[in-house]
């Protein structure tokens, strides 16, 4: 392949892989909840989409081409590391096929999670912000907030759960 | 929540179950539908708040995240996990081996060099306030209300003074002190359009941080340092008017964020982003944070930046080359 068609290659899939990323994370995280664990399993996804994409059919949605590497890359992933609990291989198929089959839920986060963001307090966005934005653990997250770490989980939880009935409140409503 | 369904899901989100309960919600999973339906949409409330182009959209102006849902465009966002296709750029990836062809590593040198920003050291700039709107022009700093200092040895810095909201907006929040320059990249565009082909380029955005004891400390939760970088095709007067939406309008982004404390040592901090074709401006930002969302202006007391700079970095495009068999 001479060397300006190669580069052509490249330049589209970075594009492609820049554009599908966020999608194949957040799948991954489904059934890999471990942020580490998901960017590593995303990265061996990229690797295997690089290696292979000579086979990919542009006239595919790149996102859905991907998703399938990003299944195998996780089944290895889970096969070498056994540090978490994990989902089994059939609780992992049925949540895939369930988020193939109904969108209604991401579509609604992407819409309304801003919005649902902004009715938290002050004191749960700030554990947002640290949990996930600053990548703090939660021992440290405890110890500069004055709480137990048992607290602290118990807090995130609930910020998680409060966003969760928010976002499926403004789905029902646009749904009625 | 009081739902032991959901906090078993919320449990096992963070990684806490044990291997016998994920047993459980997995036959649970498995079983009924509507736990599926739970645990999907808490998975993805999770997964939502892991991307990281949400975490900048969180720390916009409120009335950035109050207006309708745009069709989001896709940033490129310099920050892990966005990377890995940087990466892939800059020849992080090593050792691939394809089914027809050999794959051969080249290392060549980055190469960066400074890209000359107006007043990115403040000391030819004139003490006191600088402009408090958001800037029209190149060149120029303005944007919430801050003033040039001048310290002792003669060096001078800025100064963040205190929150605002740099468009005014009664209903939005005073949670930080943004300072903002337009800059011009027309003269690089012709620069890497000659060498796009063999080079990708990034923009490096530094400046050094500095926190003071001051008075009003104890009014600020959880201050911070911000520094920000956006890349926008647009003409530059138009991004001031559309502010804060137009940010998802950015053709790329890059954010650093720090916390000092009173009396701490200077910090600088970079953040950098992908230098898109598209892009015909560059929109830095130095900011001091309050932390919180405040209605009300609040003192900022002692902090201060100084030497803020662009760095062009350019790499080679595609270390990873094909050898022909």
């Amino acid at each position: 392949m001479p060397q300006t068609d190669n580069n052509d290659e490249h330049e589209r899939f970075t594009r492609l892989l820049l554009e599908s990323e966020p999608v194949i994370l957040r799948s991954i995280l489904v059934v890999v909840p471990n942020r580490a664990d998901a960017r590593e399993i995303l990265q061996e996804t990229a690797v295997a989409l690089w290696r292979l994409f000579a086979s990919y059919d542009p006239k595919r949605p790149f996102v859905n081409w991907a998703m399938g590497f990003s299944r195998i890359e996780t089944r290895r992933f889970l096969a070498r590391q056994k540090r978490r609990a994990q989902l089994t291989e059939k609780a992992m198929e049925a949540l895939e096929r369930d988020m193939e089959g109904d969108t209604s839920f991401a579509q609604a986060i992407e819409a309304h999670l801003s919005t649902c963001m902004r009715k938290l307090t002050d004191k749960q966005r700030g554990l947002i912000q640290g949990y996930y934005h600053e990548n703090r653990d939660v021992e440290w997250l405890a110890e500069h907030g004055g709480r137990t770490v048992e607290a602290v989980y118990k807090a995130i939880q609930r910020t998680r759960h409060d966003l969760q009935e928010c976002i499926e409140r403004q789905l029902k409503k646009e749904l009625t | 929540m009081t739902d032991s369904l959901d906090e078993l899901i919320q449990k096992h989100l963070d990684g806490r179950t044990s291997t016998e309960e994920a047993e459980s919600l997995s036959a649970r999973i498995v079983a009924d539908e509507q736990v599926r339906r739970r645990y999907l949409q808490a998975a993805q409330v999770h997964g939502a708040l892991a991307d990281e182009s949400l975490a900048v959209d969180m720390e916009l102006e409120p009335a950035a995240a109050a207006t309708a849902p745009e069709q989001r465009k896709v940033v490129w966002l310099f920050a892990w996990p966005r990377q890995i296709a940087a990466g892939l750029v800059a020849g992080l990836i090593v050792g691939l081996l394809g089914a027809g062809a050999v794959w051969a590593i080249n290392s060549p040198k980055a190469e960066a060099q400074v890209f000359d920003i107006a007043h990115g050291d403040f000391d030819s700039m004139a003490e006191g306030p600088t402009p408090t709107q958001f800037p029209v022009r190149f060149g120029e700093w303005a944007g919430n209300p801050a003033e040039v200092v001048k310290e002792a040895n003669g060096n001078k810095l800025l100064r963040f003074v205190r929150t605002a909201n740099v468009k005014d907006n009664p209903d939005g929040f005073a949670s930080n002190c943004s300072v903002f320059q337009l800059v011009d990249l027309s003269a690089l565009r012709q620069q890497w359009k000659a060498d796009q082909s063999r080079s990708q380029f990034s923009l490096k955005l530094s400046a050094r941080f500095r926190r003071d004891p001051a008075p009003s400390d104890a009014d600020l939760h959880k201050p911070k340092a911000v520094l920000r970088i956006f890349l926008f095709n647009a003409e530059p007067g138009s991004i001031g008017e559309a502010w804060p939406q137009v940010v998802r309008q950015a053709e790329a982004l890059g954010k650093k964020a720090i916390k000092l404390e009173p009396g701490d040592d200077a910090a600088t901090i970079s953040t950098s982003c992908i230098l898109d074709s598209d892009a015909t401006v560059a929109l830095i930002a130095v900011a001091a944070s309050s932390g919180f969302n405040s209605e009300t202006s609040i003192p900022l007391g002692g902090y201060f930046v100084d030497d803020v700079q662009l760095t062009v970095i350019k790499q080679p495009k595609l270390p990873v080359q094909v050898v022909s068999r």
